[in-house]
Formats: structure tokens, sequence, C-alpha cells
């Protein structure tokens, strides 16, 4: 599509000629308050569906199980609200730390779980099994909402794709981890970081691919 | 167009009206922004065409996401950063910046007035860098190239040059140090 030297006035002529009125996008805080009410409702009809486990109330009423499953809620919260401002050009990147922050505090509460389960279990904490459920849901949950992800910031393609990206699927891995809370079994801190972990790469994975699809149709568009 | 070019301030409001479907004012406004983008560019870009295919990759970029504008919010903020990932893609295309580096400021005050481009700024810190790795000795270069701009590791580039991982290290130890006295330091120390 670029011209030869000089000619960007030319460009300019057909730019201007073949512009229509466009719709402005609404406040960014206003769409990713409207998304996460989606994915929120998504999650807890997935929730529903599994049932949820009878001891929830005891199960949150320990003060590291309550704080990591608010850290993880809020690392899905915070990181759907830095995807919608990180996708526009003239927003901070520093909107990331909104995901980051509580990101951190969630892995620092996995990591005191293990330190408790060595503490209480000695080397049974480290014993292998697999809570096949865990992976399954988060990756089920987070790999298509990311995927729809997509599709609402697209803009994003030309400015910030990778960044952009990255971050919905993280909103969407720890939207996932709060709901999975509802209903999973019991299992060493050990495993749940092995598992969520890999479950969270595996979406992690989905949001840089769909950056290189953004940033791929933007190319062939530009 | 004979009539004067818009100031700054009056950006934010053309391109307000050019969302609305404003063909006048959309036309005004991205010619009153093609000195400026014009100018930004050929300060990081040797070549005039590479300059002006990244003047029309930002036109082009804002004119598909024109609808993310904000009139409640500054405009040249939002031209800046369109302008520097350009910028950056047109330059990693050429293989002139390493991948990590972004620091390309967008600094319009300095455009208004030709005289006050000091001959540092005209050459950009890219470009500056890219001469002095060129000036190293054949071994530095080769260390830096790989190891700096291409991000391999020591046992690869260990493998590709035959050189130990200590050898590699103190080469570019060296190198490095070049580079600094080169970029940094007062001419007498560069050597």
């Amino acid at each position: 599509m670029t011209m030869p030297r000089d000619r960007s006035e030319d460009l300019i002529a057909a730019l201007a000629a073949g512009a229509r009125p466009v719709r402005r996008l609404w406040p960014p805080m206003l769409r990713a308050l409207l998304w996460l009410a989606l994915a929120l409702a998504v999650v807890s009809l997935s929730v529903y569906a599994h049932g949820v486990r009878p001891d929830l109330a005891a199960r949150l009423a320990e003060p590291r199980e309550l704080f990591e499953w608010l850290a993880s809620l809020a690392t899905g919260v915070g990181a759907v609200i830095a995807a919608f401002h990180l996708s526009l050009p003239d927003r901070s990147p520093r909107w990331a730390l909104l995901a980051l922050v509580p990101a951190a505090a969630w892995l620092a509460s996995v990591g005191l779980g293990c330190l408790a389960d060595v503490a209480a279990m000695g080397s049974a904490a480290f014993a292998w099994g697999e809570p096949w459920l865990c992976f399954r849901y988060i990756t089920e949950m987070g790999v298509p909402l990311t995927v729809v992800s997509l599709v609402m910031l697209r803009h994003a393609g030309p400015i910030r794709p990778l960044r952009t990206m990255v971050m919905a699927a993280l909103g969407m891995s720890g939207l996932s981890a709060a709901g999975l809370a509802f209903f999973h079994p019991d299992h060493t801190a050990w495993l749940g970081l092995i598992w969520h972990g890999a479950a969270l790469l595996v979406v992690l994975a989905c949001g840089a691919l769909a950056a290189a699809a953004l940033r791929l149709i933007y190319a062939r568009r530009a | 167009m004979t009539a004067a070019p818009p100031d700054r301030e009056a950006w934010g409001g053309l391109m307000a009206a050019a969302q609305a479907g404003d063909q006048a004012c959309y036309r005004q406004l991205l010619t009153a922004l093609l000195p400026y983008l014009r100018s930004y560019a050929r300060r990081h870009l040797r070549g005039g065409d590479a300059a002006e295919d990244v003047v029309q990759d930002v036109l082009l970029t804002l004119h598909r996401i024109r609808h993310t504008y904000d009139p409640a919010r500054p405009f040249l903020p939002w031209l800046s950063v369109i302008a520097k990932r350009r910028l950056i893609d047109s330059l990693r295309r050429r293989n002139q910046l390493p991948v990590a580096a972004e620091d390309i400021g967008f600094d319009l005050e300095t455009f208004a007035d030709p005289a006050a481009n000091n001959p540092i700024e005209r050459n950009s810190e890219a470009e500056r860098l890219r001469q002095a790795i060129a000036e190293l000795p054949a071994g530095q270069r080769r260390a830096v190239e790989l190891l700096k701009l291409e991000e391999k590791s020591l046992k690869e580039v260990s493998a590709i040059t035959g050189m130990s991982v200590g050898a590699l290290k103190t080469t570019t130890h060296r190198a490095l140090k070049v580079l600094r006295a080169k970029l940094f330091g007062p001419e007498g120390e560069a050597r």
C-alpha cells in the first residue's frame, strides 16, 4: 500500500475522500466492566452446572484460602480492565500493574500454601497426582473467552497487540480459576501450582497467538 | 490548501470532526500532521523512502483506528504512540534496532525550528549505536551482534563461532566497554 516518496499527499487525499463517520469506542472502563459482567456470567453458569462443593463456606473461612480466591478474582478483574486500556494508544502501559500486583499476591499465596503443606505433611506435600479437572476447566473456559476478547480488542492490532492479549488471557485465567474454587476437589498446593500454572501457560499462549493473529490481520490490511 | 495550517491545539477538534465524517477537516488535519511526521521519521531513518514509508504507515494506522481517539483527551499522546509503534516496526524490519529497544521519543517541540536540532538529535541513537558496532573489530562485532542483538545464548554463539564461553564473555565485555566509551565518554576514551 505504501507509495513512492512524496506521494503521501495523494494518500491523504484518498483517505480523506473515503472517510466515513465512525462510531467512537465507549470508554475503556465501561467496555471492560461490560465484558467482565458477561464473562463472570459465563463462569457462574459453568460453576452452577458443575455444582458448588458443600463445604465451600468452611473452606473460604480459612484466611489463606479466602486470600487466594480474592487474589485470583482480582487478577482476573484487573487484567481485563488493563487489557481494555492497553489496547488504546493514549493510555499508560502502567495499567498492567492493575493485574500484575494481584497476580503476584496470588502466586505468593499459592507459595505460602506449599510451605504450609510441607509444614503439615512433610514430603507428602509433593506427592504426585493429576487434578486433571483443574487444568481442563481453566483451559476450557479461558481459551474460548480469550478468543472472544480478541474481537473486542482488535483495534490493539497496530499498537500493543501482545501486551493487550496477554492481559486479556490473564484476565480470563483469573476468572476461571476463581470459578474453579467453587467446585474443585481438594489437592495439595504444590499440585495446584503445577496444574493451575500449566493451564495458565496454555491460556497465555493462546493470548500470544491471538496477538500474532491481530498483528497479521493488521499487516495484511495496511 | 491555501489556508494557514491549524495549530496543534486545533488537532483534537479536527479529529473529532473527522470522526463525524467531515472530510475537509480530516484532510486539513492530515495535511497539518504531514511535516511533523516526516520530520520525526527522518530523524530516525536514513533513507528518505524509508522515512516516507513510515509516514504513510502512520497515516494508514491513524485512519484505521481513528475511532479509538477520545476528543476529551489530548490528541498528541494518541498520535505519538501510533507514530512510535510504526517507526519501531520499521526499524525492526530493517534490523536497525534490537528487539528490546523501544526508547524512541516523539518530541514535536524540536521540530518547529530546524536550527534547534543539533547533529546528535539528527543522528538517532539507533544510528549511532549501529555505526559504533560496525566500527568494532570483527570478533567483537560478531559477539555483540549474536549475543546482544540476536539475543542468542552463550552456548549457541560458542557453537556458531567456535569460541569458548569464557573467551566470548571477555570479548563481549571488551566490546561493550568500547561501545560505552564511544557513545557516552569523551572521544579520547573511545579507543
